[in-house]
């Protein structure tokens, strides 16, 4: 989680049976945007967010939320 | 000692960088690294004996191009690893790099055009020492992305 962000992403990845590297591999970035994605340092773009919550058969809510909310 | 230096980093826990097994990826780290080496190097060169040997802008010109041809052969022959490796955070930290590049020539501009107005270098050699700001400043900013996990 970051300041302006709630990330749960690893959550819901390891829920899935995927590795960082499977995952990233599906969704067609490298693991270490996976990674920093669930460290909170990169936010991604709506599309890869999207393609996130396709991949994990969950809305983009789901793994993204603003913090309070 | 880059070598080890870098190996230390990239073997430790989850939060320190870690190498890629992305060939695209992996040619674009070590081109950059290489190529940041070389300019030191001749930097370094240059400054502790100018008149020693001349044909630093070779070395660099063909580091450079033998690392764009490399690049070219890495994306040719692994096409599917081309999106990972410019993914949208690779993206992100190379438009980063370009813009510190910009920065740091206009710096070192302004800094050599203060170092002319004084007399304290020639205007021929001051174009000269223009050219290794511009062409490593924006390797240093990727290689620092990378160090730093926020690239790959």
């Amino acid at each position: 989680m970051t300041g302006r962000l709630v990330v749960r992403l690893k959550d819901h990845r390891e829920r899935a049976g995927l590795t960082q590297a499977a995952l990233a591999e599906e969704v067609g970035v490298s693991r270490k945007t996976i990674n920093t994605i669930e460290n909170g340092v990169f936010v991604p773009s709506t599309v890869l967010a999207l393609r996130l919550a396709a991949r994990l058969d969950c809305s983009v809510q789901d793994l993204f939320a603003l913090p309070n909310t | 000692m880059l070598y080890v230096t870098l190996r230390l980093l990239f073997h430790c826990n989850e939060a320190r960088p870690t190498m890629s097994g992305n060939p695209i990826s992996l040619v674009r780290f070590w081109g950059n690294a290489v190529l940041v080496v070389v300019v030191v190097v001749a930097i370094a060169g240059m400054m502790l004996s100018p008149a020693y040997w001349t044909g630093w802008p070779w070395v660099i010109g063909a580091v450079a191009m033998g690392y764009a041809a490399l690049s070219l052969a890495v994306h040719l022959r692994f096409p599917d690893k081309a999106g990972a490796a410019w993914d949208e955070q690779n993206l992100a930290a190379h438009r980063a790099s370009l813009a510190f590049g910009y920065w740091a020539t206009l710096a070192a501009f302004l800094l050599l055009l203060g170092a002319v107005w004084a007399d304290l270098i020639d205007p021929g050699a001051a174009f000269f020492w223009l050219s290794p700001v511009l062409g490593i400043a924006p390797a240093v900013h990727y290689l620092a992305s990378v160090l730093r996990n926020r690239a790959e």
